[in-house]
């Protein structure tokens, strides 16, 4: 027995979640990398537009997506069931992989995408000159230079795979497919205080690996950075499309198709349930938005609704600040402890949500001993969604303090000006846009976060995603789906409003 | 669009402040419910403002667990569906003692003896199917059918770890059947995943046409125009005694006392009633659409002070077999 479980299971179920970690890198490794090729370097129909479109999936809340493939590949009754190889249609491995892979595709497709802009095209120019095809010139100049990129973004999808609880959670316990984020989450519900001691020494394991898995990914960056410092830098030239000739038109059909797939058929079948009068009747004649309006005559609703946005709001500016100023700190002022702490920061990343409830509750308790009044449940929801996401926006913005030449602040430190004023009269009215990026990309997933807004909740507690799960678990699917609907279209519009903007030409 | 959203968000924050003394109910009872009776309630008792936390009985329990070991609960009164959590509480002498007039005419068996918490609602675990998908020539008679191979594939439940009433449910049907009765239904590909809802919704969709389910949902399906219909088994549905009782650390007990005799009162009882739960006291309607208690009551698997001693003692037990057998 290892903390309450059998070994054999322990090892099943960590075998399970190490090959879904592995096959969701893959794929997304695949995929990210061709669309991050198609992108940026063909002349495929709608181009502009499909790169814009292929951030967004990257804002959809698995559990989401999860519930909508439920409706499209029901083992019995699903209209994709065909799609998945077993008897079990989306419940299971596959359709585990499948949503997480079409979320998690888009690490190392914008890590690839980065490392395409950065790349100088000029190389790329010399092997064609020198009678290169397309793909030589990308087998023996773009991807040797690319593969530190690539192998970080996998890494980043695998610990994504493996520390997500949603999608395993609605996928695979129903048909007894445990990964271990589940398989804790049971042994905690198993039994009181020992089952809570139980989960934590399994998540031990996990973390075990998420470390493993975070060094390799470090190692890349550093070896990213000696790569491609020396031919990097001022760009002379813009790239010279690829001309993708007859396979002009397969090639768009693939990157169309794959937006399709991942978030407009979603979005389609959570939309006809959540007009459906009830589950499994979905003809047109008789929708209905009776279930949207109950939706949004909760008064569960309207706190929730409350709770979202203050916690998103408010955390999301902390991250924002704390971001600038610890990017500022390692990158500008090569500060060691900043750099230390930005790099720390992708433990509770990495970390399954379950656990960081758990350890924030247990640490929280520990604090009210001493008098300190810790186990307010709004604050414990805000500290947990600011460790959790924040790695998401500092990452973003310590590359931004990277792109940007540092020619302005030197010229102004010449003159005189202090830090603060470097701060505020410089790098701020600089980097605004990327601020506001990543304080989007940090509101986001805080705004639908369901996994420990479920574990620290409680009276007056309610969030969105709390709600959600109530709807799922104790009103009807429609109304579920209703609600499920309502946040997959904010997460969409949200999206597409803070899309990367054109870069504008860096002299 | 920010000088909307910074808008949005002062009302937010000024619509949720106010200076009465707050009373706090936990409760499981279902969002509908309270949405309907909230504002009656706060209605007859103007001095304060009456909060609803509402969630699954599992979950209030562990809140309340999660509170107690760091100090007392916020709750005043409590209401959800786990009959053995109260007797737990009522151990550790968290409950205050209240022997309401309100309830005298309550069924004992369902009650606390010692007079810390009263049964308020019973809802009722039967079977459920779809009457498109399942002839009714075909139709399981009892629990012990659905271990026939016809049954393969084509039946769920909740999990047991997540609802309370799934749990009672599990703890019937393994003292009367034992682990064999789990262990058959596991090899007949059983689900037992999510709540009641979760199981309505795989009978609506055709993907499990039978399932374990309440009364209530299946009532409330039907309103709907569901193709979904209620069986009793034979061998004995499943009432479960949902209470209803005062916490310890309550700031007003004399307050608590009359809002918990206010939910023994024909109005609270009826809209109770009106979610597709019995309710306790013989004089209020059985649920529209549903057998009187009477004559349900025949066919209902018995309760005894005894029984629910023994599955609070084995209670950490059937979780764990229930794992093991079904889950894994």
């Amino acid at each position: 027995m290892i903390f309450g479980v059998s070994q054999d299971l322990v090892i099943e179920v960590l075998l399970r979640t190490l090959s879904i970690g592995a096959v969701v890198s893959l794929i997304s490794g695949a995929l990210g990398m061709s669309l991050a090729w198609i992108v940026t370097r063909t002349q495929v129909p709608g181009k502009k537009q499909l790169n814009i479109l292929l951030s967004v999936p990257y804002a959809l809340p698995c559990f989401l997506l999860a519930m909508a493939w439920i409706v499209l590949g029901n083992p019995q009754v699903g209209i994709l069931k065909e799609l998945f190889p077993t008897e079990h249609g989306s419940y299971g491995f596959w359709g585990i992989c499948l949503v997480l892979s079409s979320v998690a595709f888009a690490f190392p497709f914008f890590e690839i995408r980065a490392g395409f802009d950065k790349l100088d095209p000029a190389l790329e120019e010399a092997g064609r000159m020198s009678g290169a095809g397309p793909l030589k010139v990308f087998t023996s100049i773009s991807f040797p230079l690319l593969w530190p990129s690539l192998l970080n973004g996998m890494c980043l999808s695998f610990l994504f795979a493996v520390s997500s609880f949603g999608a395993p959670a609605l996928l695979g316990m129903p048909v007894r497919s445990l990964v271990m984020t589940t398989l804790i989450y049971s042994q905690i519900r198993v039994g009181g205080i020992n089952g809570i001691q139980d989960g934590l020494g399994l998540s031990l394991i996990l973390l075990i690996v998420a470390i493993a898995v975070l060094a390799l990914a470090w190692l890349m960056n550093v070896l990213q950075k000696k790569k491609m410092g020396p031919i990097t830098g001022t760009k002379s030239s813009r790239p010279s499309l690829v001309n993708l000739g007859a396979f002009k038109w397969p090639v768009a059909f693939f990157a169309w198709g794959y937006f399709f797939v991942v978030v407009v058929l979603p979005w389609i079948a959570l939309g006809i349930s959540a007009l459906a009068p009830i589950a499994g009747d979905y003809s047109i004649s008789s929708w209905t938005l009776k279930n949207l309006h109950y939706v949004f005559s909760l008064s569960d609703f309207k706190e929730a609704l409350f709770n979202s946005i203050v916690l998103s709001f408010s955390m999301a500016t902390v991250i924002a600040l704390v971001g600038f100023l610890l990017g500022f700190a390692s990158v500008r002022k090569k500060q060691k402890w900043a750099s230390v702490l930005l790099e720390l920061l992708n433990l509770p990343f990495s970390m399954p949500g379950t656990v960081l409830a758990i350890l924030i509750i247990v640490s929280a308790s520990f604090l009210v001993q001493f008098g300190i009044p810790a186990d307010q449940i709004l604050l414990m929801m805000a500290v947990a969604y600011g460790l959790k996401y924040a790695a998401v926006g500092t990452r973003s913005l310590t590359q931004a303090f990277h792109q940007i030449h540092p020619a302005l602040e030197e010229s102004a430190r010449v003159c005189g000006a202090k830090t603060g004023t470097l701060l505020r009269t410089i790098w701020f009215p600089l980097l605004k846009k990327n601020i506001t990026a990543c304080w989007m990309l940090a509101a986001l997933p805080m705004f639908t976060e369901l996994t420990m807004s479920i574990l620290l909740t409680g009276p007056g507690g309610a969030t969105l995603g709390t709600v959600l799960f109530e709807l799922q678990e104790y009103a009807d699917q429609p109304s579920a789906a209703s609600l499920a609907w309502i946040l997959l279209s904010v997460a969409m519009i949200i999206a597409w409003l803070t899309r990367p903007k054109e870069k504008e030409e860096k002299s | 669009m920010k000088y909307a959203l910074s808008i949005l968000f002062f009302t937010l924050i000024t619509s949720s402040c106010s200076n009465k003394p707050e009373f706090w109910i936990y409760t499981s009872l279902y969002k509908d419910t309270i949405n309907e009776i909230e504002p009656t309630l706060q209605k007859q008792f103007p001095n304060v403002k009456i909060q609803f936390y509402q969630g699954g009985s599992e979950t209030v329990a562990s809140k309340v667990n999660a509170e107690l070991t760091s100090g007392k609960t916020k709750a005043d009164l409590l209401i959800t569906s786990d009959p053995f959590w109260y007797v737990e509480m009522k151990k550790k002498g968290k409950l205050l003692k209240y022997e309401s007039a309100a309830a005298k005419h309550a069924p004992k068996s369902f009650s606390d003896p010692d007079g810390y918490f009263e049964v308020n609602r019973i809802p009722v675990m039967v079977l459920g199917y779809h009457s498109e998908a399942i002839k009714p020539e075909e139709l399981p008679r009892t629990w012990k059918e659905l271990t026939e191979s016809k049954w393969k594939d084509k039946v769920s439940m909740g999990d047991p770890l997540q609802s309370g009433t799934n749990f009672t449910t599990a703890a019937f049907l393994s003292d009367r059947y034992g682990w064999d009765f789990f262990k058959k239904l596991r090899s007949q590909n059983l689900i037992a995943a999510g709540g009641n809802s979760s199981v309505l919704n795989r009978i609506e969709t055709k993907e499990r046409p039978v399932g374990v389910l309440l009364l209530e949902n299946i009532l409330k399906a039907m309103k709907k125009n569901s193709p979904v219909r209620p069986l009793y088994p034979t061998d004995g549905v499943i009432a479960i005694p949902s209470p209803i009782a005062i916490t310890s650390d309550t700031k007003d007990p004399e307050l608590a006392k009359q809002i918990y005799d206010w939910f023994f009162s024909d109005y609270a009882q009826n809209e109770i009633v009106k979610s597709g739960m019995y309710s306790p006291l013989p004089h209020i309607a059985p649920p529209q659409g549903a057998p009187d208690w009477s004559n349900l009551k025949q066919r209902a698997m018995p309760w005894s002070e005894a029984f629910r001693q023994k599955i609070l003692d084995k209670r950490a037990e059937i979780k764990q077999k229930f794992t093991e057998v079904v889950l894994r």
